[in-house]
C-alpha cells in the first residue's frame, strides 16, 4: 500500500506567508513551486526560502514536492542542487516530453546527492506532462525511472497546445487523462490530475473530482487550501464501503491463519484484487477521519 | 489565501482613473503635480491602492479603507520600491501625512522631517520620510568634511544651468559679505545641463576665490524629495509649501552642521516658482535666525543675464554674445564638442532653468 | 569582504522580512530592524542577519530589516538572497557553503 496523494497543494516559492502555513490545511502532499508563479527576477529569491523551509520547518509527515525550473532555462540545474541539499521528498520536473528529458533530471539528481553526501536513490522524481507529445511518450516516460513516484497531467499548456481549451465537462482531456493513467497504472506509480483554477466555483470543482477519481486517478493539485476538504471528501470511503471492507480484511486475515487458500465472505469467493481494494478503502479510510 | 496582486501604470486615458481619482479624494489625498508615473494597485483584479512616483519619491498615496489592517499597504509598497531600486536609485523617498506616519514607520521608513502650514480655517501638514535609516545622516557626515573654523559662513543655492557671469557675480558678492561661502548645487536631473557639467562649470567658475566651496546639494537641498515643484514651469498649490519644507530641513540640519548664518539669493525677474520660493526664504529663514540676503542681478545691453538666454544663444550658436554672457570656462565648455549632446536637447525641450 | 552593489530581497508582506543591503558609511555593520515582535524577539532576528554578515565575512554592510513576522528560516534566506544579489552572485550559488551555514 503506497503513500496517499490525494491533493498536492501548490505554493508558490516565494511567498513567505504560505510556506510557513502550508501544513496546517492537510494536503497529503505540498507542492513548492519555483517554476510558472515565479518572475524572472526573484527566482533565486524563491530558491533561497524554499531550501531553508524545506530544511529547517516541520511539515509532519507530509509529502514535500518541488516543481524546479526546465533544464532549458538557466535555473534548472541549480534548483535541483538546492532541492537535493535541502533533503526534498520529490522533484517535480514540468513540461515532460521525452524519456531523454527524464535521464538529463536524473543524472542531476544523482550528481548532486553524491556532492551533498546523500544516498544515491534517495529523492525522488515525478513529471508533469504538458503536451501532445508527452501524452504520446506516456508509458515510456513513466518507466524512464526508478525514482519516478507519479507522473501528472498540465492541463493548462496541453489544451493550447491541442489547439482548444478547457471546458467544464472535461471532454478535451478526456483522450490525455486516460492515456496518462493507463500509463501510470502500467508503470506501478501514482496518476495526478491537473489543477482547477476557479477557486469560486466549488460546484465545477466538486464535478471534476468525481470524474478523475472514477476514472481512477489517485489525487489532484490544488491551488487553494479551500480546495482540499472537497477532494478528500469525494475520495472518502461511504460507512457500507468501509464496513464490506472490514468484513473483507477480517475474512482474508482469517483464511490466512487457517492456511486457507480460497478466501469466501457470506458464501461469495474472494479474490486478491477484492482484497486491495479493501485495503486502499480502509487507508482512505483512515486519512479521512 | 494566495492573492493575485498586480501594480499597473495607468494614466488619464486608462479605464480605471476614475477610479483612482475616486480613491484619492475618498482619502483626502491630493494628486501632486510633479509626478513620472501613477500607479494602480491591484488584488483580485480589484483597485485597492494608489501611488505616484517622481524619481526616487513615493507620493499621493492612498489606500482603500476597506483593505487597511490587512497588510495591503506593505504589499503595494514592496512592489514599488522594487520598481525605484530597479531603476537605479539607493534611496527612496515618500510624502504623507502625520497620522499616516506610524504606518510607514513600521514598513521600514524613517522621519526627514515635517511642515505643518495653518490658515485661519485650515491646517495643513506633510511629512518628509526616507527609506535610508542613515540617507540624512550619510549626507551630513559628508558636509562636516567641509567644516571650516571661521563663524560668519553663507550659503547660495544654484542650479546653473549653465553658469553664467550673473551666477558669477552673485557668488564673488557673496563670498565678500561673509567668511566663507558654500555653494550647494542642485542635484536632481531636471536641467538640460547635466549635474556634473553644471558642477564642474561653477567649481571652474568660481576657482579664484579662496573662501568658497562647491557642494552637491544632493537629497536634501532643493532636489525632487523637500522641493519637487521647483522644476514645475508654473507655481502650483504645494510650491508653498515645499518651499517651506525645504527652507525647514535646510534650517534644522544643514545650518547647524556648517556653521551658515546667512543666505544669499540673486534677484528674480523672469521665473515665477523661483520669484515665490524667494519670498518664501524672505518670511522664513529670519524666523530661524538666519538672515537672507537679496542680491541685485547685473545688467547688460541685453537685460538681466539669465541662464535662459545664454541657452538660446547656445541653440543659436551665437558665441559673440554669450562670450559677453558667460565666463571663459563656460564659454569653453559651449565651444567644445561635449556640447553636441545638449544642443540636441536643446533643440526639443522648452525646459525652464 | 565589501559588497559590490545594493541590493534588496523579500517583501513587506506578512510573515516576510524585507532586507536591504548597501554601503555603510563607517567601515562596521550597521543593521537596522523595524519589527512587531522586536521587544520580545529584536535581539534574535539581529543575531541571525549578524551570523549571515559573519558567514560571509562581510565589512562595512549597513542593513535595514523590516520584519513581518518571519520565521527563522525566512529571515535566514531573505538574508542570504540579499547578500548573494549584493554580490552579484545570486544564480550561481555554492549550496554545499549554504547548508554549513
Amino acid at each position: 500500500m503506497g503513500r496517499l496523494r490525494r491533493t498536492m497543494l501548490y505554493v508558490p516559492g516565494n511567498n513567505a506567508g504560505m510556506m510557513a502555513d502550508a501544513m496546517i490545511y492537510g494536503a497529503d502532499s505540498i507542492m513548492f513551486d519555483l517554476e510558472d508563479s515565479i518572475s524572472l527576477k526573484e527566482k533565486d529569491a524563491a530558491r533561497h526560502l524554499v531550501y531553508q523551509a524545506v530544511k529547517n520547518l516541520d511539515f509532519g509527515g507530509v509529502e514535500l514536492v518541488c516543481r524546479v525550473n526546465g533544464l532549458d532555462s538557466p535555473y534548472g540545474e541549480n534548483d535541483i542542487e538546492a532541492m537535493v541539499a535541502a533533503g526534498i521528498h520529490v522533484i517535480r520536473l514540468p513540461k515532460t516530453e521525452t524519456v531523454e528529458d527524464i535521464r538529463a533530471v536524473e543524472q542531476l539528481i544523482a550528481k548532486y546527492e553524491v556532492k551533498h553526501n546523500i544516498e544515491v536513490g534517495t529523492v525522488k522524481m515525478m513529471a508533469a506532462i504538458e503536451s501532445a507529445l508527452g501524452i504520446i511518450n506516456a508509458y515510456s516516460i513513466a518507466t524512464a525511472s526508478n525514482r519516478l513516484i507519479g507522473i501528472a497531467i498540465g492541463a493548462e499548456d496541453y489544451v493550447t497546445n491541442l489547439k482548444t481549451t478547457r471546458s467544464a465537462s472535461g471532454v478535451e482531456l478526456l483522450y490525455a487523462r486516460s492515456q496518462l493513467l493507463n500509463a501510470a497504472r502500467a508503470a506501478g506509480i501514482a496518476a495526478l490530475d491537473t489543477v482547477f483554477s476557479d477557486v469560486d466555483d466549488s460546484e465545477g470543482f466538486t464535478k471534476e473530482v468525481k470524474l478523475i477519481k472514477q476514472l481512477g486517478f489517485d489525487g489532484k493539485s490544488v491551488i487553494n487550501p479551500r480546495q482540499i476538504p472537497i477532494v478528500h471528501q469525494v475520495f472518502k470511503p461511504t460507512d457500507s464501503e468501509i464496513s464490506h471492507a472490514q468484513a473483507v480484511i477480517k475474512a482474508s486475515d482469517e483464511a490466512e491463519i487457517k492456511g486457507l487458500g480460497v478466501v469466501s465472505l457470506n458464501g461469495k469467493m474472494i479474490d486478491k484484487p477484492i482484497v486491495e481494494r479493501a485495503q486502499r478503502i480502509i487507508e482512505l479510510a483512515k486519512a479521512s477521519r | 489565501m494566495c492573492i493575485q496582486s498586480e501594480l499597473k501604470i495607468l494614466s488619464p486615458d486608462s479605464k480605471e482613473w476614475e477610479d483612482i481619482l475616486d480613491l484619492l479624494e475618498k482619502s483626502n489625498i491630493r494628486l501632486d503635480d510633479a509626478i513620472d508615473c501613477t500607479f494602480g494597485y491591484f488584488e483580485d483584479d480589484k483597485l485597492i491602492g494608489t501611488a505616484s512616483v517622481q524619481e526616487n519619491v513615493i507620493k499621493s498615496i492612498a489606500l482603500d479603507s476597506n483593505v487597511r489592517g490587512t497588510n495591503a499597504l506593505g504589499r503595494m509598497l514592496s512592489d514599488i520600491m522594487y520598481d525605484v531600486y530597479e531603476r537605479g536609485f539607493k534611496n527612496i523617498f515618500l510624502f504623507t501625512k502625520p497620522d499616516a506616519v506610524n504606518s510607514f514607520s513600521n514598513l521600514g521608513f524613517y522621519e526627514v522631517d515635517r511642515i505643518e502650514i495653518k490658515s485661519d480655517t485650515t491646517s495643513e501638514a506633510v511629512v518628509l520620510m526616507e527609506k535610508n535609516p542613515e540617507g540624512l545622516k550619510s549626507y551630513l557626515k559628508l558636509l562636516k568634511n567641509f567644516k571650516v573654523t571661521t563663524e560668519n559662513n553663507g550659503a547660495i543655492i544654484m542650479n546653473a544651468n549653465p553658469f553664467t557671469l550673473g551666477h558669477q557675480f552673485l557668488i564673488e558678492t557673496a563670498a565678500n559679505a561673509c567668511d566663507f561661502l558654500y555653494i550647494f548645487v542642485v542635484r536632481a536631473e531636471h536641467s538640460t545641463f547635466p549635474y556634473d557639467v553644471r558642477y564642474d562649470l561653477i567649481a571652474q567658475g568660481t576657482a579664484h576665490l579662496n573662501n568658497v566651496y562647491v557642494i552637491s546639494g544632493g537629497d536634501y537641498i532643493i532636489s525632487n524629495a523637500t522641493f519637487p515643484n521647483y522644476f514645475l514651469k508654473s507655481k502650483s498649490s504645494a510650491t508653498e509649501f515645499q518651499a517651506a519644507l525645504d527652507v525647514k530641513i535646510f534650517a534644522d540640519y544643514i545650518v547647524d552642521t556648517l556653521g551658515i548664518k546667512r543666505r544669499f539669493v540673486g534677484t528674480e525677474p523672469y521665473c515665477e516658482t523661483t520669484n515665490s520660493y524667494n519670498d518664501k526664504l524672505k518670511e522664513l529663514l529670519p524666523q530661524y535666525g538666519i538672515e537672507l540676503i537679496e542680491i541685485q542681478r547685473i545688467e547688460t545691453l541685453q537685460g538681466a543675464i539669465s541662464a535662459s538666454l545664454v541657452r538660446a544663444l547656445i541653440l543659436d550658436q551665437n558665441y559673440e554674445l554669450l562670450e559677453k554672457l558667460v565666463p571663459k570656462s563656460t564659454l569653453d565648455f559651449i565651444k567644445s564638442p561635449k556640447i553636441k549632446a545638449i544642443r540636441e536637447k536643446l533643440i526639443d525641450s522648452d525646459s525652464r532653468h | 569582504m565589501k559588497i559590490i552593489k545594493p541590493s534588496i530581497a523579500g517583501t513587506l508582506d506578512s510573515c516576510d522580512i524585507q532586507i536591504r543591503i548597501e554601503e555603510s558609511v563607517d567601515q562596521t555593520n550597521t543593521i537596522y530592524l523595524k519589527s512587531p515582535v522586536e521587544k520580545q524577539f529584536g535581539e534574535h532576528i539581529r543575531s541571525l542577519i549578524q551570523n549571515m554578515l559573519d558567514k560571509y565575512a562581510l565589512e562595512g554592510v549597513l542593513v535595514h530589516a523590516v520584519d513581518k513576522g518571519a520565521l527563522d528560516c525566512t529571515i535566514k534566506a531573505r538574508t542570504e538572497s540579499a547578500i548573494m544579489r549584493a554580490m552579484a552572485n545570486e544564480n550561481s550559488v555554492d549550496w554545499s557553503v549554504i547548508a554549513h551555514g
